[in-house]
């Protein structure tokens, strides 16, 4: 982990006026700050090159609004989605984002990465749920950004700018968010034993036959997937589309299988362990159409590499997710050489954790955008002095 | 609200347009970006001793990739342009505001334009992926990218609805979707908009998601029907236009709901148009709405404002209010399944004073959203129009803070200088004293 609870004084501000006051002091005080969730993405970005304070959420859970007939919801950054999901299923509903580790991801730290999961490929990510935020600049200077209104242009929209901004520009406070209702049904079919292109041709074909999955899921065994596809809405549409896909799948020439609960869970847990565990982990993110030639030339080599390597993959969004042990010197080139090839045709290659032997020799973001320079401006407008996790960002903002 | 501008130029590339920016620059001319002028908050208004540059010469669709379904286009192309180059192979480019035969995608790129179809399928800023922009020292850069998760922040949704006040778009990288299997369209009438109202919430409560949902009060339908010549009935208090889509069998299923669901609410007349044409009439005759009212008046104020969607009867009935308070007649025409209401308030210039008179009328309007928890702007835009309404909607902190994204673009503010705030903001000066933010004030939030 690069940032340890530890390392710095710790701060529980109880409520969004109290985080406020606590970093108008930090600012005072010239401290650098990070701020804290779940700490489930604590292996994320470069060490930050200083923490005396570390701000925690965890003192931020509440719900401060919910209108279930807007489907709206404001809440405090601290919460974590599963407690949310729980206090919005009895009005069955939703947020439509499925990242990793619910029970412990923060609803602040999933926009802080913009964290995501397989059903990103219905919904978006949570840059496309976010309809305002509260935040508190590193001088302590709250602000408001959007409304609790789905539809609304008025000013620069800053909360979608927070969004995947990894802690380097402000606190995130509080989020209001859209919401969605739960689906009637929800059906998975697995599809055994697909080659990369196999893949590619069923996404193809997904979108010929007009099909709205609501997630696509491709596990790596060996140098082959297993692709689940889920469907989920009012019955009558999800059981239409489960008939069509095993069509599609045939014409492919794949086998399929309707996945009950307990099967379903143990993809999940494969999906989860492979964004989650592992010394090394890495996610790829190219347009979708790339699969097969990612898969060839990105995915196996670095497999070959690692132990216990594994590899899953939304091959409709185009992102893919390798994790493992790193055994062998070589990988050290063969992670620049990925990433060469990655870069190359319009993607990034961005190791999400790696122990220091490999972070010293290999920078984890990747050659900076070409928009680089005002993204410098950005962090010198909000954060001038460089105290909010200092370094940690890309290109060391 | 006429400004001659110093000079107006339309440049064909975005080497001409940067060339362009450094010479502005050199003489320390502003810069009014403009796409088709269709915009209705003045934000492509000129602004003294300005330049305009002027986008619609770049016209051009430049790349189709149907693989990764992305396009990339030139600032000028027309919005429906965009479906109509796709539609032969089965795919749209879903934002569809109700100008989209004139507005331009730069246009809608910097309103971050919505339309009626965005409850389902969000707005510009949920389909613009990546953008070439010209920065205020004339340097071009690319921001996003056609891939998922470009590195760093996320500069497209801060540019997307800027309002020409960054940067100038010269190349906009678009996602666009695959035609779903069916649509349908509900039409419904009813004695009062109080029943169409609790119509659209039980809609959404059922767990459906429209594509549409589109209200018109009596007086938009007796416009609409004057102009378009629609076979809606006359002596209803309001009507819904539903829109369906998605897989066939889902959007039958929906679309039952959908009919129970308004005739359980009083509904007057329920019409499911199976033939093609038919729904394409119908909405005709609501894309046609605001242009309708001069059938019954000599000129309109078109307001754009946002509440929740449950404040819908009740704030109707307040706008009701304000109508008989002010002598003024309102037709409502809107967008009512995410809250975003456009109410023309019906004037004649000739009568001195009453064009000013509509426009304190139309201000009140937005009071009326901000007291519910609404907007000031749902797809229209800010520009010259509501700058003065940011402070309400808005503290120093909220501006101060959008100001430090501009600072960041655009620190000369050489682009659109006068959009937007209510003061002018510079950049460089540091915030003062500590104010109490509205969350603290409310009690939503204290100070430890």
């Amino acid at each position: 982990m690069i940032i340890r609870s530890e390392v710095g004084r710790l701060y529980r501000p109880a409520s969004v006026g109290e985080a406020a006051t606590t970093l108008a002091d930090l600012a005072a005080k010239k401290q650098t700050v990070s701020v804290i969730g779940g700490e489930t993405a604590l292996d994320l970005g470069n060490p930050p090159a200083r923490i005396d304070a570390i701000v925690s959420t965890s003192a931020l859970d509440r719900v401060v609004e919910y209108a279930p007939a807007d489907q709206i919801v404001t809440v405090e950054a601290g919460i974590t989605l599963e407690q949310l999901q729980a206090r919005l299923r009895p009005n069955r509903q939703r947020l439509a984002v499925d990242p990793p580790l619910a029970h412990r991801a923060t609803i602040g730290g999933i926009v802080a990465t913009d964290a995501y999961g397989p059903r990103r490929s219905r919904y978006g990510t949570i840059r496309d749920l976010v309809v305002g935020m509260t935040i508190v600049r590193p001088d302590g200077t709250l602000a408001r950004g959007g409304g609790k209104v789905v539809k609304n242009v008025a000013g620069f929209d800053v909360p979608k700018l927070m969004v995947g901004s990894l802690g380097t520009l402000a606190m995130i406070a509080t989020v209001t968010l859209r919401l969605h209702p739960l689906p009637e049904r929800e059906r998975v079919l697995a599809l055994r034993d697909c080659s990369a292109s196999q893949i590619r041709r069923l996404a193809n074909e997904i979108v010929a036959a007009q099909l709205e999955p609501s997630l696509v899921l491709a596990v790596g065994e060996g140098e082959r997937y297993t692709v689940c596809v889920g469907f989920e809405g009012f019955a009558a549409g999800v059981d239409a589309q489960i008939v069509s896909l095993q069509a599609v799948a045939e014409g492919l020439g794949v086998q399929t299988e309707e996945l009950a609960a307990a099967e379903r869970s143990a993809f999940d847990e494969a999906h989860e362990r492979t964004r989650t565990e592992g010394a090394l982990r890495i996610k790829i993110s190219a347009l979708p159409g790339r699969f097969p030639e990612i898969d060839a030339r990105v995915i196996g080599p670095l497999l070959a590499l690692l132990e216990a390597g594994r590899c899953v993959a939304y091959p409709t969004v185009g992102v893919a997710f390798i994790a493992g042990k790193a055994f062998d010197p070589r990988i050290i080139p063969a992670l620049f050489e990925a990433r060469r090839v990655v870069e190359s045709g319009g993607g990034t290659l961005v190791i999400t954790a790696a122990p220091d032997e490999i972070r010293e020799r290999i920078d984890v973001w990747g050659t900076p955008p070409p928009a680089f320079r005002l993204m410098r401006a950005l962090k010198e407008r909000f954060d001038p002095e460089h105290r909010f996790n200092p370094g940690r960002f890309v290109g060391g903002l | 609200m006429r400004v001659r501008p110093a000079l107006v130029v339309l440049p064909a590339t975005t080497d001409e347009v940067s060339r362009c920016v450094k010479l502005a620059r050199e003489f320390g001319m502003p810069i009014v970006p403009r796409g088709s002028g269709t915009g209705l908050s003045g934000g492509a208004l000129p602004i003294e001793g300005c330049v305009v540059i002027g986008l619609s010469r770049m016209r051009k669709i430049l790349d189709v990739d149907f693989e990764n379904q992305r396009m990339r286009l030139q600032p000028g192309v027309i919005n429906l342009d965009v479906s109509r180059r796709l539609a032969p192979y089965g795919y749209y480019y879903a934002p569809d505001p109700s100008s989209q035969s004139v507005c331009s995608i730069g246009g809608n790129v910097a309103e971050n334009s919505g339309g009626a179809h965005c409850l389902k399928y969000g707005f510009t800023a949920n389909h613009v992926v990546g953008l070439t922009i010209v920065l205020a020292d004339g340097e071009v850069v690319e921001i996003g990218g056609a891939w998922p998760d470009p590195l760093g922040y996320n500069l497209t949704s801060a540019v997307v609805g800027s309002e020409g006040m960054l940067g100038i778009v010269t190349e906009v990288v678009v996602r666009f979707l695959r035609r779903p299997q069916a649509t349908r369209t509900v039409f419904a009438t009813f004695p009062s908009t109080d029943q169409a109202g609790e119509a659209v919430s039980r809609i959404i409560a059922a767990g459906i998601v429209p594509a549409a949902i589109e209200m018109m009060d009596k007086l938009a339908i007796e416009a609409i029907v004057a102009a378009t010549g629609v076979d809606w009935p006359l002596d209803v208090g309001a009507a819904l236009l539903i829109d369906v889509d998605g897989i066939a069998a889902e959007v039958d299923r929906c679309a039952e709901a959908a009919i129970e669901i308004v005739r359980s609410c009083g509904a007057l007349d329920v019409r499911d148009p199976r033939d093609e044409n038919e729904r394409a009439l119908m909405w005709k005759g609501r894309k046609g709405a605001f242009a309708a009212m001069g059938r019954i008046s000599p000129n309109y104020y078109v307001q754009d404002g946002v509440i929740p969607r449950s404040e819908i009867a009740v704030v109707l009935r307040e706008i009701a209010e304000l109508s008989r308070e002010s002598g003024f007649r309102i037709a409502n025409v809107f967008h009512a399944g995410d809250g975003n209401l456009h109410p023309l308030v019906l004037y004649d210039e000739r009568i001195p004073g009453e064009a000013k008179e509509a426009e304190r009328v139309a201000a009140e309007i937005l009071r009326i959203c901000i007291r519910h928890g609404g907007s000031i702007t749902g797809e229209h835009g800010v520009g010259a129009d509501k700058a003065a309404y940011m402070g309400e909607m808005f503290n120093d902190g909220d501006l101060d803070t959008m100001n430090l994204v501009r600072c960041a673009f655009d620190p000369g503010r050489i682009f659109n200088p006068t959009k937007v705030f209510p003061t002018p903001r510079l950049c460089g000066d540091r915030p003062g004293t500590y104010v109490p933010h509205a969350v603290e004030t409310a009690g939503l939030a204290a100070r430890g």
